[in-house]
């Protein structure tokens, strides 16, 4: 899973993973848990290198949103109850095993798909099928809304 | 390829399976297949054993399988489908599909079609469909497929006959797919080096190839050395990395094609609006503003008729009237008379008698409250209900690390919590089925234990319950949130499907709760006898007082308990309701103080599950893991009460 993040200073998004390290003239050296932005520098911390603090952002952070796509397909979770749309794609950070099953309950690209309920839970409906999905797998069904 | 195409294997004379996604009907078609009662019970979701029987027109047995949304298999539950599927030598298989959802149906059957044994496709459930309007030209899809597709009704009845008929005839699918070319390449050597399977050893490889847990297990068992289930491992490993993608998804993305292409070709997708009062019901039911009070209004009348009717009315009249004023006193005057031996008739008709104790207890007072609990459930479970009950209470499980399917083992273990604990089959990861177990071994009273506590609680006051009640489930939710934290992996979203809301059929219900009883019999009668005669045995050569007096400091100084309950805490290491019984017998006699009595009972709840369900932990979540389980219980139970005895002392309250 790529983790993404945007430097306070400058803005510019970067894969935390595969940035290049700029420790090699920096005085305090690798592992100190910092991170810098391969764009101007600037040192940050990344919460997810820390276990305290990952389980910390998991309590308290949402979620980040994923990002509307160049063709408009937006996250499922995202569409309003009553309104429909039809399944574009599923984002690549969907596991899976969620992919799979969704797909043998009918939930593929093209599909219509209706959103029956977005409290507590999603209820969705494509043909027949009623399904009863939690938000963090709806996030990951990109739709086109119709 | 396929080594058993051509070969005719008539679905007349042997073993067929009925494979199909849960929900689609299958243990009614295997009903009216068989014509016999199913012999185990169906959660939603899941079979949760398989059940066989003898067929009626085809075959010589029959197997109803668990329900199984696609291969790769993913719960425990589909494992054992697959895992039959490896093991049996089929002459068939059954697909049974949701008319209603032709394509999820027909997505499985081209799956089923690689195994190459003779297949027929049963679209069940077309009186739904037609209510509905969705139409399928059969013959069209059948002519796509290669293999017979009959629409059948099982509740009515309609086409079976046509069903029996065309599996007769059935022969193996010429249906193949073919895969991308480096897959298909993998698959010729898997064939070459596997063991040799029942059924078509590409079926065979394409599950190794996805990952499927239940098919690696099998080429572990079957292949001569681990070595080589390595080397197959590390090719996997190597093709997957040259793919980049997952092989699974690879292998999905060819069947969704492929059936993609029948769906336009056999004209599948027809738009059809339905509305109801069931539609409509089932909408409210997940709304929170409608869901809730409908869920309250739910557990009331659960509570009003398994609680008030079966543990109140039920039980006095069996086992006061009945049992107390007439079989046992019959019993034990022609016991006595007839053994002459005092001892003897001691073990059967005394203190800690046979019958006295053991039988009256399993006939008389948990028989009642099982049966009215198991009528109850039933309701719910044919009614679609449980699914939604998911929804609902999906985020509050959240926060112990669970999610809303957890809801159905947890009702479940009001019931009876050995079965409970074997129901958490039906959840996804083994994390999620460990925390399930502990929450049911912790502190879910089963029907039993529930109704003789809430007789104790009844004769006290409401406070006295609510504190009950209040204690219990905070210490559940304390031990699942705790428990979420130190076990390892992550929680998994929840992902169920909705079915319709059906009105129960009387029949099936009175059917499934007559397997339930069965099982709870053979299960309980043996267990009370045996705890009755280690009792006994315990009584009779002094080991009973010597237990009572290590476990009195504990119970007396501790917990602040008159030195008699000891004997209710060891009674309930041989089943928990034997305790809260015993309580029973000594609050009866006014031997408690309202303090004393809550105390006993919350220590009581959270105390060691029964044998039966330590062994059914033990069996499905491994030794260690019981081992680990009861460790943790017994030490909790005594902290908890502990602390409620001095708490309520300070308060003041019940002294």
């Amino acid at each position: 899973m790529t983790r993404l993040l945007n430097c306070p200073l400058c803005g510019h998004q970067f894969d935390v993973d595969t940035a290049t390290p700029l420790c090699a003239g920096c005085s305090i050296g690798p592992g100190c848990g910092l991170t810098c932005c391969p764009n101007c520098g600037h040192s940050t911390i990344d919460v997810h290198s820390s276990p305290v603090a990952h389980w910390l952002a998991k309590k308290l952070l949402r979620p980040r949103e994923p990002t509307p796509t160049p063709n408009g397909a937006i996250p499922l979770a995202d569409l309003p109850s009553g309104s429909s749309g039809s399944v574009d794609r599923f984002d690549l950070r969907i596991t899976p095993d969620h992919r799979q099953r969704l797909q043998a309950l009918g939930i593929t690209p093209g599909r219509r798909i209706e959103v029956v309920q977005q409290s507590m839970v999603t209820i969705l409906r494509v043909d027949q099928t009623e399904l009863a999905v939690e938000r963090d797998v709806t996030r990951w069904i990109l739709v086109t809304s119709s | 390829m396929s080594q058993t195409t051509g070969t005719a294997v008539s679905m007349a004379d042997g073993c067929v399976a009925l494979v199909g996604q849960p929900n689609t009907g299958k243990s009614t078609l295997f009903g009216a297949l068989t014509g016999s009662r199913v012999t185990v019970a169906n959660y939603p979701g899941t079979t949760v054993e398989v059940a066989r029987a003898a067929g009626r027109q085809i075959a010589i047995e029959v197997i109803d399988t668990p329900g199984l949304i696609t291969f790769p298999s993913q719960t425990a539950d589909e494992q054992g489908t697959v895992a039959l599927l490896l093991r049996e030598s089929l002459a068939g298989i059954i697909g049974v599909g949701d008319a209603k959802n032709p394509r999820r149906a027909v997505l499985l059957a081209v799956q089923l079609a690689e195994f190459g044994v003779p297949l027929v496709l049963s679209l069940n459930m077309t009186d739904e469909a037609e209510f509905r309007n969705v139409a399928i030209d059969h013959h069209l899809l059948a002519a796509r497929l290669g293999f017979a597709v009959i629409p059948t009704a099982a509740t009515t009845g309609a086409g079976i006959a046509e069903l029996t008929a065309a599996a007769r005839t059935a022969s193996v699918p010429h249906l193949r797919l073919d895969y991308p070319a480096e897959i298909e390449t993998e698959i010729a050597t898997l064939i070459v080096r596997m063991p040799p399977s029942p059924v078509d050893p590409r079926a065979v490889a394409l599950l190794f190839l996805t990952g499927d847990p239940a098919a690696e297990q099998w080429m572990k068992e079957n292949l001569p050395d681990a070595a080589e289930f390595t080397a197959l491992l590390d090719r996997r490993k190597a093709l997957q990395a040259r793919l980049g993608e997952l092989l699974s998804s690879v292998i999905q993305d060819t069947r969704l094609d492929f059936v993609e292409g029948v769906a336009r070709a056999a004209n599948l997708d027809r738009r059809s609006q339905w509305s109801g009062m069931a539609a409509t019901l089932g909408r409210l039911s997940t709304r929170p503003l409608v869901g809730l009070p409908l869920l309250a209004v739910v557990l009331v009348a659960m509570y009003g008729f398994v609680g008030l009717f079966g543990a109140g009315t039920l039980v006095g009249f069996v086992e006061g009237r009945l049992f107390g004023e007439i079989i046992n006193p019959s019993v034990t005057d022609v016991i006595e008379r007839i053994v002459p031996i005092q001892i003897l008739s001691d073990f059967l008709v005394g203190e800690y008698g046979l019958w006295t104790m053991g039988m009256t207890y399993a006939l008389a007072l948990i028989f009642p409250i099982v049966t009215t609990f198991f009528l109850a459930f039933g309701v719910l479970e044919d009614s679609g209900y449980l699914p939604r009950l998911a929804g609902l209470t999906n985020r509050l499980l959240r926060t112990i690390g669970l999610n809303g399917k957890a809801v159905v083992p947890m009702v479940l273990g009001l019931g009876c919590v050995t079965m409970a604990t074997m129901s958490t089959r039906s959840l996804e990861t083994r994390r999620e089925r460990l925390l399930a177990t502990i929450l049911l071994a912790v502190g879910v009273p089963c029907s039993a234990q529930l109704g003789v506590v809430m007789g104790l609680l009844a004769g006290v006051s409401a406070t006295a319950s609510l504190i009950w009640a209040a204690v219990v489930v905070a210490v559940l939710f304390g031990v699942g949130w705790i428990s979420a934290q130190l076990l390892p992996g992550e929680r998994s979203a929840l992902l169920v499907e909705l079915p319709p809301l059906r009105r129960p059929r009387l029949r099936d219900v009175v059917v499934k709760t007559v397997a339930r009883l069965e099982w709870y019999l053979k299960e309980v009668v043996p267990m009370f006898l045996l705890g009755t005669a280690l009792l006994f045995v315990a009584d009779v050569t002094g080991l009973l007082p010597r237990m009572v007096d290590i476990t009195e400091p504990l119970v007396t100084g501790w917990l602040g308990l008159p030195p008699q309950t000891a004997t209710a805490f060891v009674m309930g290491f041989l089943r928990r309701d034997f305790g809260a019984a015993g309580l029973f017998i000594i609050a009866a006699d006014g031997g408690l103080t309202p303090s004393q009595l809550v105390v006993a009972i919350v220590t009581i709840t959270l105390f060691v599950p029964c044998i039966a369900s330590v062994l059914m932990i033990a069996k499905e979540r491994g030794a260690r893991a019981a081992a680990a389980i009861v460790g943790m219980v017994f030490p909790l139970a005594f902290t908890v009460g502990g602390l409620l005895s001095r708490i309520l002392a300070q308060l003041g309250w019940g002294q």
